[in-house]
């Protein structure tokens, strides 16, 4: 509640913006050098439904408001999600109050002024659903319909699930900067259990965007999670070998993953990455190109501006496989000698640049090796770049799938892995922030029986 | 423990069916030599409560004794549709997220004394610490990534290892359990637990453990499966 003036979508800006420039103003009265703020509002709700029954369905409404004020190098912070003036004005006293026990820190501070956004370029990034609990209800039941009945070996269900959810975000600061924009948030997914000879297994199919009218249809979504589901079944143990690996798109998303670990800044001014130093080198195979393109039009990672208000531009990340940006925020940047990416908050839309055909082009070029379906655990050490993890998926001879495996592991190090890349796929995944097709693997040591 | 068996005890996966046959439907499938419980009131440490997000008091509940399955772990929910109690396991991240059931679990101590265990083995992987584990319900399946691990070579700790990934099914590995240790420790604190987008600390602990046989992965010669 805003001074009895409900939070909508349609008021959020004005309002978000009018506590922000507030805070920004008495951080200004009591002292403070520089300060900024950001205010948030979301709303939406979610419904599940199991064996055909609704299982829950969750209302969600949230308001936020975080608050940094600087005393010369000096930082403090503090957050509210009362967004009363009274409540507002002793946050930013609060903040005012912990700086003085703040260490002294050059590095602190807001982005440099001239790298703040100058404009807010319109992303197509919310678009309302108008859909009640009801009508969820019946997409969620059809989509788990789609895969109950799509084979009589699935025989349980952890339930199919639509959400939807929209928000705005306001960010301020005392160079004068004050933008914000509203996003929107919409998925179906769904997840069943097939058995087969006392063994079950179990996997998911989901789909994320920004707006409902580009939603497959559910039963799609539900035939899909069957299937996947249902391909699981019988899988067996793999002898140990080095063998190509095909990462489908969905997976092979993780694994570009790492690579933005290792080059966001706290990682390499912790030297706690594999790649420190690694800048204008190479680090991929020389087929390997990678983008960010933070202004993709209803893409799930685009910004106009980055957690700071720096103005975020599509730049080259990989070229031809010489790693050619890291991701900065201010406050690394300026560890390491250098100037903000516009990465406070993380990348913006990583597009990894295809070089081969369909995933069956793929298996083809394979010929022989593992198709990974699923990866489990955690065993990716950031520092030496060692990957060691649970996996499971399908063996492939003569570009054919043969059979299930599981219960192995999969192991290599990121930068024999990234140089070993044979073809990226034309399959892009689009549900997440990193956009890449299929990725074929020169070899991996696979453990098992 | 905490992967292999904790979460396959929770009321809500065995409500719904999801989890796979672990052993214990019938007597006798489970060593004879395993004790599990949960136990959210121990004093002190990370997972304990006096009542849990619910408000139910935490309690000491035995899931296997000697072998048998005795119960499960439960949130209200769940134990009101499976006509039970709740054993004091309804846990949330914060206000803002429904409780569901979450394990503190253990196994109890044995006879054998750990350098006994070790000595025992002629070709193995002594795993001393963990880091991050996952363990798909339905299937059973596991991984560990270890951070602490030696080779075992004719009953001696040798080399050390690095990094190794070690993957299994609960059912199998509860019943490759030959020796159980005298040593039972607790967690030193740090466990988080990951379930349903929701994180909350746990408590978890085990004696030094025999399993005769749990696939090692990683890229040095001879890694392939331990004896």
């Amino acid at each position: 509640m805003s001074g009895g003036n409900a939070l909508s979508l349609q008021n959020g800006q004005s309002i978000l913006s009018e506590k922000v420039s507030d805070v920004l103003r008495l951080a200004k009265e009591l002292g403070a050098s520089q300060a900024e703020a950001t205010a948030s509002f979301g709303s939406g709700f979610s419904v599940n439904v199991r064996m055909r029954e609704v299982e829950t369905l969750r209302h969600q409404r949230d308001q936020g408001l975080g608050i940094t004020v600087w005393l010369g190098n000096r930082k403090g912070s503090a957050s509210t999600s009362d967004l009363r003036i009274d409540a507002i004005h002793e946050s930013v006293r609060k903040a005012c109050a912990l700086a003085r026990y703040g260490a002294e820190d050059p590095a602190s501070g807001l982005a440099d002024a001239e790298r703040l956004a100058t404009t807010v370029p319109a992303l197509d990034l919310h678009h309302r659903w108008d859909i009640d609990p009801a009508a969820a209800i019946e997409l969620a039941m059809a989509c788990e319909a789609g895969a109950l009945d799509f084979d009589p070996r699935i025989s349980n269900s952890e339930g199919a699930s639509v959400s939807t959810s929209e928000g705005l975000r306001v960010y301020g600061n005392s160079h004068g900067f004050l933008g914000g924009y509203p996003e929107s948030d919409h998925s179906i997914s769904c997840s069943v259990v097939a058995a087969e000879n006392g063994a079950m297994e179990t996997d998911y199919e989901y789909a994320v965007v920004r707006d409902a009218a580009d939603l497959p249809l559910p039963e799609a979504i539900g035939r899909e999670a069957g299937r996947r589901t249902v391909a699981r079944l019988g899988g067996i143990k793999l002898t140990t070998r080095v063998a190509p690996v095909l990462f489908p798109a969905r997976v092979a998303r993780g694994l570009i993953g790492h690579l933005l670990g290792a080059i966001s800044g706290g990682a390499l001014y912790r030297k706690s990455s594999y790649l420190v130093g690694a800048l204008d080198t190479p680090v991929f195979a020389s087929r390997v190109t990678i983008d960010e393109q933070p202004h993709l039009a209803k893409a799930l990672a685009s910004a106009p501006f980055d957690d700071e208000g720096v103005a975020t531009s599509e730049r080259r990340l990989v070229d031809a496989g010489v790693l050619r940006g890291y991701l900065l925020g201010s406050y690394y940047a300026r560890k390491l000698g250098m100037t903000s990416t516009g990465n406070a908050g993380g990348a913006h839309n990583v597009v990894v640049h295809s070089t081969a055909g369909t995933f069956e082009d793929l298996l083809r070029t394979m010929d022989r090796g593992l198709v990974i379906t699923d990866l489990m655990g955690s065993g990716v050490n950031p520092v030496t770049g060692d990957y060691s993890r649970g996996a499971s998926g399908f063996w492939v001879e003569n570009g054919q799938v043969q059979y299930p495996v599981t219960e192995i592991t999969v192991a290599g190090n990121l930068k024999d892995m990234y140089r070993g890349i044979v073809g990226i796929g034309s399959d892009v995944d689009r549900r997440g922030g990193v956009l890449t097709g299929s990725i074929l693997l020169e070899q991996m040591t696979i453990s098992g029986s | 423990m905490h992967e292999a068996i904790g979460h396959g005890l929770e009321g809500d996966f065995n409500r719904k069916g999801t989890r796979s046959a672990l052993p214990g439907a019938s007597a006798n499938e489970w060593p004879p030599n395993c004790t599990v419980v949960d136990d959210g009131t121990l004093v002190g440490r990370r997972g304990s409560l006096n009542v849990d997000d619910e408000g139910t008091p935490t309690r000491n509940t035995v899931l296997i004794e000697n072998g048998v399955l005795r119960g499960y772990i439960q949130d209200r929910m769940n134990a009101r549709l499976m006509g039970v109690e709740s054993t004091g396991n309804g846990r949330r991240q914060s206000f803002a997220h429904l409780p569901i059931a979450r394990a503190n679990t253990y196994m109890l101590a044995g006879p054998h004394h750990p350098d006994e265990i070790i000595a025992s083995v002629k070709k193995g992987i002594y795993a001393r610490n963990f880091g991050g584990g996952q363990v798909d319900i339905t299937s059973g399946k596991f991984v560990f990534s270890t951070t602490e691990a030696y080779r075992i070579e004719n009953g001696k700790l040798t080399a050390p290892i690095k990094d190794a990934t070690l993957v299994g099914d609960g059912p199998t590995v509860l019943n490759r359990v030959s020796m159980v240790g005298n040593d039972l420790a607790l967690d030193t604190g740090i466990g988080v637990c990951g379930k349903e987008g929701q994180s909350v600390p746990v408590g978890v602990g085990q004696p030094t453990l025999r399993i005769d046989g749990l696939t090692v992965g990683g890229t040095a010669d001879g890694s392939g499966g331990a004896e």
